[in-house]
């Protein structure tokens, strides 16, 4: 079963970071652009992510400060894929059901 | 609220998690401030929430996490099971939630450990003292072996069933304590996790 809250968050960040590294800010916006979370939920996704070796973090100076990119490993892509297969798979039935093909 | 008011108040939220822990997430929540600029400060802290929901979002992920990684590897010294369970009732105290709310969580947490660890002690002492017994038995049937030697022999077979099934006993309980304690703090992390999620 595709579990909405978590796995979607995983799946949308992971997409992001696939088409190119990011830093925090830009990328909670992005997805804020696509689902309702608060702007403090990215943070405990991201660590938690980095932890499983899922992506990896680089930092960059940017205007006399520090940027801290992310960036998918070889793990997050093949997460992605599973991700994508169970979203498909959800959005399915789903579908079904909302178009009335489930009793 | 200003940037740095934010940052002092959820460094001080944060103190219960590994050093790493708290200097990965405030650096993060720093950077995260910059980038949204002067201008935009008020605005992102304002969306952020306050810092007592920002740091139980990090506490209720960072103990799931724990929870799992302690179910990975049995034995973890540095940050056992109990530790986690202090985290989280912690977080639960420290949590913006309503008080009567938070004041539940803690009478049915402290309830539910007492009642839960009487029952454990009451396992441990039984099988300490069937352990105790079985060894005097089988000293007194050694040396019974001389005076009445089938009554001896029947009573050493008890002795040495009695130390099993006490040493059993035991290592059930230091299990079931474990599992126990892991349960309570995986529940309590989810219930965390829950509101950090709608904050």
């Amino acid at each position: 079963m595709f579990q909405l809250g978590t796995a979607l968050l995983d799946a949308c960040v992971l997409a992001i970071l696939a088409r190119s590294d990011t830093y925090g800010y830009a990328l909670t916006q992005s997805v804020r652009g696509v689902i309702a979370v608060s702007e403090s939920a990215l943070y405990p996704v991201l660590r938690r992510l980095q932890k499983e070796g899922l992506l990896t973090v680089y930092d960059r100076a940017f205007n006399g400060r520090n940027r801290r990119y992310y960036q998918i490993t070889a793990g997050g892509h093949g997460r992605l894929t599973q991700l994508c297969a169970s979203w498909a798979e959800f959005k399915q039935k789903v579908d079904q059901v909302l178009e009335g093909g489930v009793s | 609220m200003t940037k740095d008011e934010f940052l002092s108040e959820l460094r001080k939220r944060l103190k219960k998690l590994p050093e790493s822990e708290q200097a990965n997430a405030l650096a993060y929540y720093e950077e995260y401030l910059q980038e949204a600029g002067p201008a935009g400060e008020q605005a992102a802290i304002a969306a952020l929430g306050s810092p007592a929901q920002v740091a139980s979002a990090i506490i209720g992920d960072y103990a799931i996490k724990q929870v799992d990684a302690e179910k990975d590897t049995a034995q973890k010294k540095d940050f056992g099971p109990l530790k986690t369970l202090w985290i989280v009732v912690l977080a639960v105290i420290a949590s913006p939630i309503a008080l009567p709310l938070a004041a539940a969580f803690v009478v049915v947490l402290v309830a539910l450990l007492i009642t839960v660890f009487t029952l454990y002690l009451t396992l441990f002492v039984s099988a300490i003292a069937v352990v105790a017994i079985s060894i005097v038995s089988i000293v007194v049937a050694v040396i019974g072996l001389f005076v009445a030697p089938p009554k001896a022999a029947l009573l050493l077979g008890l002795g040495l069933m009695g130390i099993a099934a006490g040493t059993a006993l035991f290592i059930f309980s230091v299990w079931i304590s474990r599992l126990t304690i892991q349960g309570i703090t995986w529940l309590f992390a989810k219930l965390l996790k829950r509101k950090g999620d709608q904050a």
